[in-house]
């Protein structure tokens, strides 16, 4: 009885998060669709810029923005969250393994938009001295690395935590050395957790609106070298959509559409990866 | 306490005379932080022979096996004192503080089998490209070799790419040896090698030890006395003393099993202890 009162429970909480995003989605595609019927789909990256109201609606220069924001910060903070993770599981001495996990979790759950402080007040200025603006694609990158780095790391580390430890005796046994055993056994014994912590920090940077929107300078246009200013598809919804209408406000719908879709398919490339035996 | 050291000093006058000693341990003490495991073992392991290292649980038979390839070394707060000899060299003091040399020379095989979650050419590929076999003609006919010593290459010979984690937990534990065999170790030190197979695997692990033997010192830990009758032409006997685990019986096994020289050797093999 109380098993099959559980189950009953389970199920309806999962039923409803699930329909949840079901809900969004439908409503997104609900009122992107009205939209599609009187706008052609190839307008949105044909068009002469993004000018809602004079009936142009460009958004291709914020898609690639939002993806070179993204792939940015994961290429800076990938290889640098795999190392810390481990070098806390490996080679830490255990008070450095404490003191580095509360400060992984600390960053991790830091609120973004004091990031976003900090790379207006200190980041932008260091840029800007360097290389004019400095509200630009890097600074957005350099943001969005130091938010995605603990989020990375602290997935593989659970993933390096939870792997059996008879792969490190059996490495030890067979006369590896540690920098080997990392190497070969116990990082593509991990991969799942690296392909998952990837593709969440790859989430949460495209995802990331107020950092960004505040580092990144907004100027709708595909930026010319990394020292350019960029608008995020993330930051075009949130400044304009307080006063959007009709059409304009239909575009930042398909905006958040075109946010989903990308999120579902790195979920769907992370699924693939996994799944699929890497093996040479 | 006092018989226990008189048997011990016999046996090892005894034994002195037979065959090369391929490792032997003086005075041997382990302790896990301030607990001690191990006390006073004073044991000398033939070459080319298998020996076979029995006892109830708890006397230390595998922190003993860990001893002789510095596994122990994986658990910080571990001391040892005494000495483990392999050949001429004092084995943590004359292999220095790195045993990747010691366990070149010293193979291990786990109780439970650990093959890695990669393909079984992998598996053995792994430690050969370490220790400098890089060539992929020579990877292969190394591999193969290794794969008919234990039996294996009829069985998986034409999926050498799939999983090794899809293979029988027999199989499994013979992909294991075959891993270690790579390497071409001196010594193979095995523990419980079969207490996680069902009774064929067994029998097939126990024939593939019977011809390891004549190419390598092999070091067997089982709880399974007949599995040592079978197998073994050495034993030792381990023993929980006060906590402590001690060696209290050691010599060919024909002798250990037929005449038993310390009471409680012959009330453990008679199954009153």
């Amino acid at each position: 009885m109380t098993d099959r009162l559980l189950t009953w429970t389970l199920g309806a909480a999962t039923l409803m998060v699930a329909s949840l995003i079901a809900i969004i989605a439908a409503f997104l595609l609900n009122e992107s669709l009205g939209m599609l019927n009187r706008v052609e789909l190839g307008r949105f990256f044909t068009d002469s810029g993004w000018s809602p109201t004079m009936s142009r609606f460009n958004i291709l220069p914020m898609i690639v923005a939002s993806v070179l924001l993204m792939a940015g910060a994961v290429i800076v903070a990938a290889p640098l969250a795999i190392f810390t993770a481990v070098f806390l599981r490996f080679y830490a001495p255990s008070p450095v393994i404490d003191i580095g996990r509360r400060i992984i979790e600390v960053l991790a759950a830091m609120p973004s938009v004091v990031y976003g402080l900090w790379g207006l007040v200190v980041l932008v200025p260091i840029i800007a001295a360097w290389q004019q603006p400095g509200a630009s694609l890097m600074a957005g990158i350099l943001v969005l690395s130091l938010m995605i780095f603990p989020t990375i790391t602290i997935v593989v580390h659970s993933g390096l935590a939870a792997m059996p430890r008879h792969y490190i005796e059996a490495s030890q046994a067979l006369a590896m050395s540690r920098a080997y055993m990392v190497r070969q056994v116990v990082l593509p014994a991990v991969r799942a957790s690296i392909a998952a912590g990837i593709t969440l920090g790859a989430a949460r940077a495209i995802g990331e609106t107020m950092a960004v929107m505040m580092v990144t300078g907004n100027i709708v246009a595909v930026p010319g070298d990394l020292f350019d200013p960029v608008r995020a598809l993330t930051s075009n919804i949130a400044l304009e959509m307080a006063y959007a209408l009709g059409d304009h406000r239909g575009a930042l719908y398909i905006s958040s559409l075109l946010l989903l879709s990308i999120v579902i398919l790195l979920v769907l490339i992370n699924e693939f990866i996994v799944s699929n035996k890497l093996e040479h | 306490m006092d018989r226990i050291t008189e048997a011990t000093s016999y046996i090892q006058e005894q034994d002195s005379s037979s065959g090369n000693i391929c490792l032997c341990t003086e005075s041997l003490c382990l302790s896990y932080g301030t607990r001690a495991a191990l006390e006073n073992v004073n044991l000398r392991i033939p070459s080319r022979a298998v020996t076979a290292i029995i006892g109830p649980s708890g006397s230390g038979k595998s922190s003993f096996l860990c001893c002789l390839n510095r596994m122990t070394d994986l658990c910080c707060s571990t001391t040892i004192e005494g000495s483990v000899r392999l050949g001429e060299h004092d084995i943590h003091r004359d292999l220095g503080k790195n045993p990747i040399a010691l366990r070149r020379r010293v193979g291990m095989v786990f109780q439970h089998p650990n093959p890695f979650p990669f393909s079984i050419w992998k598996n053995l590929a792994l430690p050969l490209k370490h220790h400098g076999v890089r060539n992929k003609q020579e990877l292969s006919s190394v591999i193969e070799q290794a794969l008919r010593r234990v039996g294996l290459w009829e069985e998986v010979g034409d999926r050498l790419r799939d999983s090794a984690l899809t293979l029988s937990g027999g199989q499994q534990q013979r992909l294991c040896i075959a891993r270690a065999l790579v390497l071409e170790p001196e010594v193979l030190l095995m523990d419980e090698p079969c207490s996680s197979l069902d009774p064929l695997s067994t029998k097939c692990i126990e024939t593939l030890i019977g011809q390891l033997k004549n190419s390598y010192t092999i070091v067997v830990v089982t709880h399974d006395l007949a599995q040592a009758r079978r197998v073994a032409d050495h034993v030792a006997l381990f023993w929980n003393a006060d906590g402590v685990g001690r060696l209290i019986e050691q010599g060919p096994a024909a002798r250990v099993f037929q005449h038993p020289e310390h009471e409680l050797t012959t009330s453990y093999l008679e199954g009153q202890l």
